[in-house]
């Protein structure tokens, strides 16, 4: 835009320029149109002044002709000569441009009117022209200088003749007195011409010359010393010689010159009018460049007002076409937005009736536009009747500034419903050609989503679990009523503060350094964190931290929701302490167990020492023993003793709390489990077969045999009170890729289905109280699955052993490995 | 007596007339001067302008022309359309050259050359005149035409004229007068007359004739006899015609269209 505009006003400036160049030189035609006129107008005036001054001086001739015939009536050579000489004084009265006459005879003036002329001799030398066929022509003599004859002189006699000096112009003609010819000499008076000449010549502007046809100067305004001069004829006077009158531009020696010649009708006389040219024109010239300068200023201003006039007017052309522009595709804009608009718009008349509707419309009312446009707008058959009528009551009340905005029920194009917000407005306002524009959107979708989205907030402010949302920088920018209450800040009070206001510095950095670490690398974090009330109490929560990631995968905002196990952390210190009641309880009852086996165990060794012993005494006392005996005795005295050591020793390995993670063969704890207790078993004929791979397990060797124990000791009961003629416990080991797998199963019957899934709850027992306390498969459990992150389950399983059929609970152990 | 002295005058003056006829060219080289008469006042033709007392025009230029070719010396006499067969008849001049119309009346007075010029009839008014627009105008009830005694216009104006008022006015200068006076319409003039009327004054307004009105022949005159003379003012004529002379000196005085050849 910048651009066209500077291209703009250089085309305007160059255009100007050119102009101002063209007026310029219109000016100057202008002027040198109007030069030429001055001139052509100084021409005229010096033609009709020359025309003027010849024609004058013809007349005054003229007269003098006149004169000069009147004189042979005005004199009678009878008469005396001063009566003469008087009357030829006299008769110059009429005559200011005579200065004297005089009568020749023979070149002799014998009467005068100034008498002292009278006896001079003057010769006809010197008048021109000379004669061709007649005498009797007016001839010019050279001029005189002086008053008159008497005092005068011609100037052929004189080289300088002062400017101030008085002059005079013979002119002869004959004439006849009394029938004899006489020569009249007139002289003229060359003031009386002067004068003449000074009146036109404007202002003495002009050099007026009088010369005879011999081009001899007689007379000028300007220089009376150059009287006398015989001139060269000019070219333009030449053509005067033909025509009688010549007027133009010439240059005589070198000066410019507007000159007009005049020759007198009829008598040998040349008036010459000469004006400087370039004086002439200085006037002019003065003038011309005052009207030069001020007509190039007005141009220049008046340019300059047309230029600004341009160029606001080119801009407020340009500003209107880009306004056309903008509106046409505004226009385009509109009509796109119009039909591909997902508002649903429509344009009606005051009459309520569809002008246009656009494809969204279209396809809520799933119409098309020929069964549309044209009809009233309540018509379009997705109103129901109430709004049918609300509408048509709106659009034809003629109110020529509705502007309303609401939600309307509606149908949609499946006849279900719908919720609209509708926007009526009227366009051209209070005029006569005012129109409605309805846009509707179907905002059911949106209604549904709020609804939603209110269920939401209502969950997120109702739900028991704390959720506080923050920013990018861990500032909190929302929180729910359930963290208010845990934490007992209001949500006033925490919006904008840092999450770690809520921090307990009961962690070390390395957990937080954890926390962290997870969140940047995963967008989660769960775990469990001590964090300060307001109050500055703690209680223990379990955090679930989220990472609400940006399209840029940089992180918007955290949620966090937690819940305050405070309680259960309680709960579990004391359930805790109540398993390890359980877990002394168990060790109690397994110690008696151990003690009872202890007892089983250690009653045929110490029958075997007390035999031996008593042996020993009584053939000792008979004195009937044989050293051989004796030490056989004693042998075996200490190989019962050192059995029962052996034993202690299992025992005491087994009742040691060894909490020590480390590995051991199955083969090995299977089999000490089962020498626990062989005794027990031995004694109920319960016999063990075992299919044992030997495999290396890593965990708590003794808790596991406690568990077989446990298990063993289970099924040693199941059997005790069957009257099976064959009691077995099963023992198998096997492996797969994740775990080792002990199954214990005996052919005691199946636990009744109703008790199966609960006999790994604590103190639940089938037995009575003197048999047992309930927790023994509670603890196997607990040390499977807490203790060897394993599994321990049970399942009825029914199986052939020697070709008899079994039915008998079968105990799955799961180790991974 | 009379019948006696009668046949020797007759035979006197035949010798004179055939001495005469024999001797004119001889006696113009012998006085080594050729005298021509001229009207001074024909303008373009031979015309002394009183104010320079000059002599201009195309036959006293010819004239010149013709004393070369003969070598002899020129000298201009006085004389006028009223005076000239006396003129020459009294042998004031050996030839008159100033354009004169070849007229029946003239020619049984004079001897004409063959004809160098040739003009018709013009009529002059004023341009204040609102009667006289064009020639049709002039032969109309009321206008007054003036015409010099003297010259061939008046013969062909008195034949001519059958509506307007005929003045004869004596003396030339008189008629032009007489128009600027009111007291005529128009005058008549040839055409070196008219031009001079044109260019010398401010007031005359030419009428030209619509088609050819009468043109004359003009030539110069001389007494009858003097074969010799005659012939070489014949020869003369034939030569300037040949050689431009007639055609040079006619546009030196404006006069082109006025040039007859043959």
């Amino acid at each position: 835009m910048r651009n066209i505009l500077t291209k703009d006003i250089n085309l305007i400036i160059f255009g100007s320029l050119i102009i101002l160049a063209v007026i310029i030189v219109g000016i100057v035609s202008s002027s040198e149109i109007l030069k030429k006129e001055t001139i052509n107008n100084q021409l005229t005036i010096s033609k009709l002044n020359g025309k003027f001054l010849a024609e004058n001086l013809n007349q005054n001739m003229q007269n003098v002709e006149l004169f000069i015939e009147n004189i042979r009536s005005l004199t009678n050579l009878k008469e005396p000569e001063n009566i003469i000489n008087n009357k030829l004084f006299n008769s110059l009265d009429r005559f200011p441009i005579i200065r004297s006459v005089n009568i020749l005879d023979k070149n002799k003036i014998i009467y005068s009117s100034n008498k002292l002329n009278i006896g001079l001799e003057i010769s006809d030398n010197d008048f021109f022209p000379k004669p061709l066929f007649s005498n009797n022509i007016l001839r010019v003599s050279t001029p005189w200088i002086g008053r008159d004859f008497i005092s005068g002189s011609t100037l052929l006699s004189k080289k300088n003749i002062p400017d101030y000096n008085l002059s005079f112009i013979p002119i002869l003609k004959n004439t006849y007195i009394n029938k004899r010819k006489f020569s009249v000499i007139i002289n003229l008076n060359t003031d009386f011409i002067l004068n003449r000449f000074k009146e036109r010549s404007a202002n003495n502007k002009f050099e007026i010359i009088l010369s005879r046809t011999d081009n001899q100067t007689l007379l000028s305004n300007y220089q009376n010393n150059k009287i006398g001069q015989i001139k060269q004829k000019s070219t333009l006077l030449k053509d005067a010689f033909e025509f009688d009158e010549a007027t133009g531009i010439e240059k005589i020696n070198d000066k410019k010159l507007i000159s007009t010649y005049n020759l007198t009708k009829d008598y040998p006389f040349i008036i010459s009018l000469h004006l400087n040219y370039k004086e002439s024109l200085s006037s002019w010239n003065e003038k011309s460049y005052k009207f030069f300068i001020i007509s190039i200023s007005i141009v220049v201003m008046c340019m300059l007002v047309v230029l600004i006039l341009i160029l606001i007017y080119k801009k407020e052309k340009e500003k209107e076409i880009s306004l056309h522009r903008q509106q046409l595709e505004d226009q385009e804009k509109f009509k796109r937005l119009f039909h591909d608009s997902h508002f649903m718009t429509a344009v009606i008349d005051r009459d309520g009736k569809i002008l246009d509707i656009n494809n969204s419309g279209l396809d809520f009312t799933k119409n098309t536009s020929k069964n549309t446009i044209g009809y009233p707008f309540w018509d379009i058959g997705c109103w129901r009747y109430e709004e049918q009528e609300y509408l048509k009551e709106l659009l034809t009340q003629g109110n020529t500034s509705i502007n309303i905005k609401q939600e309307i029920n509606a149908l949609d194009s499946s006849k279900k419903d719908a919720i609209l917000e509708i926007t009526i407005y009227t366009i051209n306002k209070n005029t006569k050609d005012y129109k409605y524009i309805a846009i509707g959107q179907d905002i059911t979708q949106r209604k549904e989503k709020e609804k939603k989205l209110l269920q939401s907030y209502t969950v997120f402010n109702n739900t028991r679990d704390g959720i506080m949302i923050t920013d990018k920088d861990t500032n909190i920018l929302d929180v729910n009523n359930a963290f208010e209450f845990i934490t007992g800040y209001s949500k006033k009070e925490i919006l904008g503060e840092n999450t770690r206001i809520l921090k307990s510095n009961l962690h070390d950095k390395e957990f937080y350094d954890n926390l962290w670490v997870s969140l940047k690398e995963n967008n989660y974090w769960e775990g469990e964190i001590i964090n300060y009330r307001k109050d500055k109490t703690f209680y223990t929560e379990w955090l679930t931290i989220n990472a609400i990631l940006g399209k840029d995968k940089e992180v918007v905002n955290y949620i966090g929701i937690f819940s305050d196990v405070t309680k259960e952390k309680e709960k579990e210190i004391l359930l805790k302490e109540k398993e390890s009641v359980i877990y002394q309880q168990s060790k109690m009852a397994s110690m008696g167990e151990m003690i009872e086996n202890i007892a089983h165990q250690w009653r045929q060794p110490l029958s075997v020492i007390s035999t031996a012993a008593t042996g020993i005494k009584v053939q000792k006392k008979f004195n009937s023993i044989s050293e051989e005996d004796e030490i056989q005795s004693l042998d075996l005295i200490n190989e019962s003793a050192q059995y029962l050591s052996a034993t202690i020793d299992d025992f005491r390995h087994f009742l040691r709390n060894d909490k020590e993670f480390k590995e051991f063969t199955l083969e090995d704890s299977l089999n000490s489990a089962i020498k626990l207790i062989s005794s027990k078993l031995k004694n109920r004929n319960i016999i063990i077969i075992k299919n044992i791979e030997d495999i290396e397990i890593f965990g708590l060797r003794n808790e596991f045999i406690q568990v077989i124990i446990n298990i063993i000791n289970n099924a040693k009961d199941a059997l005790e009170e069957t009257s099976l003629a064959n009691k077995y416990i099963f023992i198998n080991s096997y492996t797969n890729k994740k775990s080792v797998i002990v199954e214990i199963k005996n052919n005691g019957g199946k636990i009744p289905p109703k008790i199966i899934n609960r006999i790994f709850e604590p103190y639940f027992t089938t037995k009575h109280q003197s048999q047992g306390t309930g927790i023994g498969l509670y603890m196997s459990t607990e040390i499977i699955t807490k203790h060897m992150k394993g599994l321990l389950s049970v399942t009825n399983e029914e199986f052939t052993y020697n070709e008899e059929q079994f039915s008998g609970p079968c105990f799955k152990i799961e180790i991974p490995i | 007596m009379k019948t006696f002295i009668f046949p020797i005058l007759i035979a006197f003056l035949s010798s004179l007339s055939l001495y005469a006829d024999n001797t004119k060219l001889d006696e113009i080289i012998k006085n080594n001067e050729l005298r021509v008469c001229i009207w001074p006042q024909y303008y373009g033709i031979s015309y002394v302008d009183r104010r320079t007392q000059k002599l201009t025009g195309i036959d006293s230029d010819l004239a010149v022309e013709l004393a070369k070719d003969l070598n002899v010396n020129l000298r201009y006499v006085q004389s006028s359309f009223p005076t000239l067969i006396n003129d020459i008849k009294s042998d004031k001049c050996d030839i008159a050259m100033f354009a004169i119309g070849n007229t029946k009346k003239r020619r049984e007075q004079m001897r004409f050359t063959s004809a160098h010029l040739q003009s018709d009839i013009y009529a002059i008014t004023t341009k204040t005149n609102k009667k006289i627009n064009s020639w049709d105008d002039i032969d109309k009830k009321g206008v007054i035409i003036a015409v010099a005694k003297g010259t061939y216009h008046e013969p062909i104006m008195i034949k001519m004229i059958k509506n307007a008022k005929l003045v004869i006015i004596k003396g030339f200068k008189d008629r032009e007068d007489e128009v600027q006076a009111g007291r005529a319409d128009v005058f008549i003039a040839d055409y070196p007359y008219s031009i001079k009327m044109i260019n010398k004054t401010s007031w005359a307004k030419l009428i030209i004739p619509k088609e050819t009105f009468h043109l004359t022949p003009y030539a110069w005159t001389m007494a009858y006899g003097n074969n010799k003379f005659y012939n070489a003012v014949e020869k003369f004529i034939k030569n300037i015609k040949n050689d431009g002379r007639l055609e040079e000196f006619a546009r030196k005085n404006g006069l082109e269209p006025m040039v007859k050849k043959d």
